[in-house]
């Protein structure tokens, strides 16, 4: 129906996550009503992230070069290491601008029914770290998923012994939530986890 | 567009666009379905853990052309002890895998249903969850039609072992007996347990003795049996289950 290129560009869209067959053709009529420069701007900025951004070598955040813009900064507590399941995950940590100390990116998390186990997420890493500076504190942050929870649980048991202490982040209420609508298992984690003021 | 209430089990759960899940459900009255879940994997969401892998809960589900649409539910029990031991979570999401793979879509599986229930509240109490793996896979197999005939040599009906195992047959074999390559030999020991789990399932489990060896003989006629009768390889749990030593 359309000419082969439009229907290439259609086809290549509709890999993109989310994006169906009529909604990769409305992204291709748009591109194709965009000025030249617009369109060629659009797709050295692809072929150039795809290019330049690699992992980095310590924590394995997205980077431009073989170590991050976090590990690199000086400023930041060396002491202290944030474990996330996905790089995506340091940019909603680094939204808080509250934390000061470094990452652990760990590729996922502990997944049985995925086949996913310690040795196919970046814990040896973790632990060569660990080894090698002076960190004081890793802080557990893997989503609370039955999955999340079971990989924090299996870091800790193998951290802890190496005499370095080990936190997880708080589970409860999201702010500005109803208390009438959240669930039991929210509500006892919150519970639980309650502090005195 | 049908609407359907029935209790269910999350069996896995899957990311699925911007912040939605796919979550594959066994029913009591649909047997295995998979539904989408709107909205579920925001923090917002009031039925993020409804929707955790091995939680049974009631569910409201709308039938759509080609995949359900979760609504609404209620949370019955989120088996939170299997979530903070990694071998039991490995076994609780080794019998979700086996139903993911084995059972067909839609159809009613409620005698299914009830086993991995069973079998999931057994895996919080009992202190050795293999035992209850094998107690689990024995009591599906039965319910498959694919029940291991452990009355004697298939061929000669001799009673005197030593036994092997052949899956292609789904049945023993004497040493006397012609028994092709794929054939395994089981002990004396095994074929008793494998009975009892049959015949008793998980009632007195608690008392039933269950050696490495028995473990590893009933666990290699279940693997087996699957492969040959349905085409079932390379459970992705089980692998996991052999790479952390459990």
């Amino acid at each position: 129906m359309y000419p082969e290129a439009i229907a290439r560009l259609i086809e290549a869209l509709q890999k993109l996550p989310g994006v169906g067959p009529k909604t990769a053709q409305r992204l291709a009529l748009f591109i194709l009503s965009l000025p030249r420069e617009e369109v060629v701007k659009m797709a050295r900025a692809i072929v150039e992230a795809k290019d330049k951004t690699h992992y980095c070598r310590v924590c394995g955040n997205f980077s431009e070069k073989d170590l991050c813009s976090i590990c690199l900064d000086k400023r930041r507590d060396a002491a202290v290491i944030c474990v996330v399941q996905d790089a995506r995950d340091i940019i909603a940590l680094e939204r808080m601008r509250d934390y000061r100390g470094l990452y652990h990116v760990l590729g996922g998390a502990i997944s049985p029914i995925d086949g996913i186990g310690p040795d196919q997420l970046r814990i040896r890493e973790l632990l060569e770290r660990l080894q090698k500076s002076k960190v004081k504190e890793v802080i557990l942050a893997t989503n609370p998923t039955v999955e999340g929870e079971a990989t924090a649980l299996y870091l800790a048991k193998i951290i802890k012994p190496l005499g370095v202490r080990v936190t997880r982040l708080a589970h409860g209420l999201p702010v500005g939530a109803d208390l009438e609508y959240a669930d039991e298992v929210t509500l006892l984690r919150a519970l639980e986890g309650r502090r005195e003021l | 567009m049908k609407e359907i209430r029935t209790y269910g089990l999350v069996l896995h759960v899957r990311s699925f666009g911007e912040a939605d899940k796919l979550v594959t459900l066994l029913t009591q009255e649909t047997g295995k379905i998979t539904a989408v879940a709107k909205g579920s994997r925001k923090t917002k969401s009031k039925f993020s853990a409804l929707l955790e892998s091995l939680t049974l809960g009631k569910f409201l589900l709308l039938r759509g052309k080609t995949m359900y649409t979760f609504i609404q539910g209620e949370l019955i029990k989120p088996y939170t002890k299997l979530h903070f031991d990694l071998e039991r979570l490995g076994y609780a999401q080794y019998f979700c895998e086996l139903c993911e793979r084995c059972l067909p879509e839609g159809e009613p599986a409620e005698q299914f249903f009830s086993l991995l229930v069973t079998a999931l509240e057994a895996l919080e109490q009992d202190s050795c969850p293999a035992r209850v793996a094998r107690c689990f896979e024995m009591g599906f197999l039965d319910l498959l039609g694919l029940r291991p005939a452990l009355d004697g040599c298939l061929l000669c009906g001799s009673q005197a072992g030593p036994f092997y195992f052949d899956p292609s047959q789904g049945g023993l074999l004497c040493a006397n007996c012609p028994r092709p390559a794929e054939s395994f030999p089981v002990g004396a020991a095994t074929i008793a347990i494998m009975k009892r789990f049959l015949a008793l399932g998980f009632t007195k489990l608690s008392v039933c003795h269950l050696s490495p060896e028995a473990s590893e003989q009933i666990q290699q006629v279940s693997t087996k049996l699957l492969e040959y009768a349905l085409g079932v390889v390379n459970l992705k749990s089980l692998r996991f289950l052999q790479q952390v030593n459990f």
